[in-house]
């Protein structure tokens, strides 16, 4: 799994959350990029208050472009906290709404778990109305492609967890070969036909996370990511990267 | 000097007897019940599989009826056989 030489990549929040102590800047200072027109948008700036104030121009002096950008990092990393925050309110009020079924039971604990054995580089909750509705994020592991990215995904559970394997669907739209660009859902097959109720959130989110780095393009999900990843790995660098930086706007 | 015992107390300990402390699949203690059960021991058995893996009884039944499983074992996708003694 991707766990081990991250251990140490991310830096430890007092609350147990892992953030990338570095975000990728580069590609930004030099060239013409396109920037994410959801920006500019009425929509962007209702969820990102600060969104609305920065202009960008492309002729901007470079270091305008730096302070705006540097702006959108923190973005990136406050909308991380935010799930952070959400795991603590979830923590007040988890142990008086858990409805007792095997399942929701299960899930407690797995929250435990994660809350007291965070792995690198993921987060997860459930939602404080539903156990069987979480919310997780993950972020690009370091020197890849991915490095930076905030991917923020759903996990829908049933009453047959562990038995049957979450359904899960990422929020933040991730060009990857085995992803749908769709709706977002994921082809693994740890979450089809070799899931065991051995496995775990944690186990789900790290699976998702090495496959990040790791496709599979012999199962694609998303055609065109697959044939750039094995035919022009410039163009699928440059793709991942623009949903890398869109990903600090969702 | 004679005494005479007119009441005693006995107290037994026991624990299961598995290469692990935890069910995999509920995550709870073999000592304690598995997820849906309230009282130990004889009423929520511990299963042993030919494989050696041990799970409570009711977990692995459960895992088993579901059709992902296939009759694997869920640690190491062998066919499922209860161990024979
Ligand atoms: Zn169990
Ligand atoms: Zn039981
Ligand atoms: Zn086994």
């Amino acid at each position: 799994m991707a766990g081990g030489r991250s251990k140490n990549a991310g830096r430890r929040l007092r609350m147990g959350i892992h953030l990338p102590s570095k975000v990728v800047v580069h590609l930004m200072f030099h060239g013409h990029v396109q920037f994410p027109s959801v920006l500019q948008t009425g929509a962007a700036s209702r969820h990102l208050p600060h969104a609305g104030k920065h202009s960008l121009r492309c002729d901007a002096p470079a270091a305008q472009r730096r302070r705006i950008f540097q702006s959108r990092r923190d973005l990136a990393l406050e909308s991380a906290r935010s799930v952070r925050n959400g795991v603590f309110r979830f923590g007040a009020g988890a142990e008086a709404v858990v409805m007792s079924t095997p399942a929701r039971r299960r899930l407690i604990r797995d929250f435990k778990k994660l809350q007291q054995d965070p792995p690198a580089g993921i987060s997860a909750a459930p939602s404080e109305a539903d156990v069987l509705k979480w919310t997780g994020v993950i972020f690009g592991p370091e020197d890849s492609v991915f490095e930076g990215g905030v991917f923020k995904l759903t996990l829908t559970f049933s009453e047959e967890y562990p038995n049957k394997p979450p359904v899960v669907k990422f929020i933040t739209k991730v060009f990857h070969p085995n992803f749908y660009y769709g709706d977002g859902g994921v082809c693994l097959d740890l979450l089809q036909n070799s899931w065991s109720p051995i496995y775990d959130v944690a186990a789900v989110l790290t699976s998702i996370q090495s496959l990040l780095c790791d496709p599979n393009p012999n199962s694609p999900a998303n055609a065109e990511a697959a044939r750039l990843y094995l035919e022009d790995r410039r163009e699928y660098n440059k793709r991942v990267l623009q949903c890398v930086e869109e990903s600090w706007l969702t | 000097m004679r005494c005479r015992i007119t009441r005693a107390r006995l107290v037994a300990a026991w624990t299961w007897n598995a290469n692990d402390d935890l069910c995999g699949i509920c995550r709870l203690p073999f000592d304690g019940t598995c997820n849906a059960c309230k009282t130990p021991g004889d009423d929520c058995p511990l299963a042993l599989g030919e494989c050696r893996h041990a799970f409570h009884l009711h977990c692995i039944l459960k895992w088993l009826s579901s059709e992902t499983s296939r009759n694997h074992c869920p640690l190491c996708r062998q066919e499922w056989q209860f161990q024979q003694r």
